[in-house]
């Protein structure tokens, strides 16, 4: 497919598996209900920071192309803003279904590490499974040493906000 | 362990490192007789991070969060956080309309000794419990300060999908308190607009430009200050701009705005901890 960026190719067995386990679950059934309006693209706030944007995204899935949604970008650019699915006249839970593409990707190892989310969620839910409690700072201090090359810009904002007594 | 109204606070991760959003929430509600009751031994609700691993699994922590409000005779749950508020009404609404997931949640919250009480109630925002007091007390705002602009941000979650809160695309129960305050609302069209939430940690200049347009919307209708719900939302309205170049527009707190209007002194309220100095008040 052109328009996708270079994926691992599955052979069409895979893919066939992959597609049943996820319209056995309660978001594939919801992706069946959409009309691909777009209405869902357009009101993304980072839709044009994606490789495959929302609508695309559910139609790939309805085709069958699972692999391709599942090692992309774009499920992990998601903010969970809800805009879509308040927006959406079918109400296509689209936050959910993005959230289910999350665990499937995770599961085939398909998210790449320039995704970099998962590292922050993993972080997250570590810190919650075995403290109880987030703290942020932690949070950022974890995610800086899976990912040194976002943290020179941040190391300000660390001492104001320690100044501050915020950390 | 006692509790006033009938609700325990949840105050969230974010609660107590935020710019002053407990300082302020705390000399504002003792100034109304309103009594905030920490609801005891709670966790973090799992945020997104939860739903992202676990997918509708993700439900876990917050049910076990109003697991415990239930048992300690909770009849709801307000917190001052549009995240906390999102994850445990989603996590309601999930398992009420899932009988296994109800279940087998309940379940597991008992396997891993958890309380055996029902892992769901109502849950309200603070904005919505403070504004229910109706009117506050114009007498005290000064009048230089009556002519401030301040700009509501809702952010996402407060009222999207929650139709029940507000218009979930132009909500107005934070400008109608603005205005309850004596301060004059500011019309802008960006006030559900996403601020970038944890994206910020990965994809900075993407979510940056987010709060770029907010920021600069506010400013074109003349806002003073932004007043907001949440604190994800402050920290990343406040911090962005550092390095965006633009005039700066300080972020506040509702409740540290509607200090300012009951007179509270500014030192009760926190203002020291904002990276933005509010100067003009």
């Amino acid at each position: 497919m052109r328009f996708l960026h270079s994926h691992k190719t599955l052979d069409p067995e895979h893919q066939e598996t992959l597609s049943r386990s996820f319209f056995q679950g309660r978001a594939g059934k919801e992706v069946q209900h959409c009309i691909q309006c777009g209405t869902c693209s357009g009101s993304c706030p980072l839709a044009h920071e994606m490789d495959l944007g929302p609508r695309r995204i559910l139609a790939l899935l309805r085709d069958g192309f699972l692999a391709e949604v599942l090692g992309s970008r774009s499920i992990w650019m998601c903010v969970s803003c809800n805009a879509c699915l308040t927006r959406c006249p079918q109400g296509v839970p689209v936050s959910d279904i993005m959230y289910a593409l999350r665990v499937m990707s995770l599961e085939h190892n398909l998210a790449r590490r320039e995704f970099k989310m998962p590292d922050v969620y993993r972080g997250f839910v570590r810190q919650v499974e075995k403290r109880g409690r987030v703290s942020e700072s932690r949070l950022a201090a974890g995610y800086g040493l899976l990912h040194p090359s976002d943290m020179p810009g941040r190391l300000s904002l660390a001492l104001r906000l320690l100044r501050r007594r915020r950390i | 362990m006692t509790m006033s109204d009938g609700f325990y606070f949840y105050p969230g991760c974010s609660y107590e490192t935020a710019a002053g959003y407990k300082e302020s929430v705390d000399a504002v509600c003792s100034r109304l007789d309103i009594r905030l009751e920490e609801l005891p031994d709670w966790n973090c609700c799992g945020s997104t991070a939860g739903f992202s691993l676990q997918g509708d699994y993700g439900v876990y922590h917050p049910a076990l969060v109003m697991a415990r409000a239930s048992q300690a005779g909770a009849k709801e749950l307000v917190t001052g956080c549009n995240g906390c508020f999102n994850t445990l009404r989603k996590t309601r609404k999930l398992l009420l309309q899932d009988q296994d997931l109800y279940a087998g949640t309940w379940r597991k919250i008992l396997q891993e000794g958890g309380p055996d009480s029902a892992p769901q109630l109502p849950v309200r925002h603070l904005l919505q419990v403070l504004s229910s007091r109706g009117q506050m007390h114009k007498s005290s705002l000064s009048p230089d300060m009556s002519g401030l602009r301040v700009a509501a941000y809702y952010g996402c979650l407060f009222s999207r999908p929650w139709t029940d809160v507000d218009d979930p695309e132009h909500p107005q129960m934070l400008d109608r308190f603005i205005e309850g305050l004596g301060f004059t609302p500011v019309n802008y069209s960006l006030k559900t607009a996403c601020c970038g939430a944890a994206h910020a940690l990965g994809f900075r200049q993407s979510t940056e430009a987010l709060v770029q347009r907010i920021i600069l919307a506010m400013q074109d209708k003349g806002a003073h200050l932004a007043a907001v719900i949440c604190p994800l939302c402050q920290l990343n309205l406040e911090s962005a701009q550092l390095s965006l170049g633009l005039p700066r527009l300080p972020v506040l707190f509702f409740t540290q705005v509607a200090g300012l209007a009951l007179g509270v002194p500014r030192k009760e309220l926190g203002l020291d901890k904002l990276l933005i100095a509010p100067e003009k008040i």
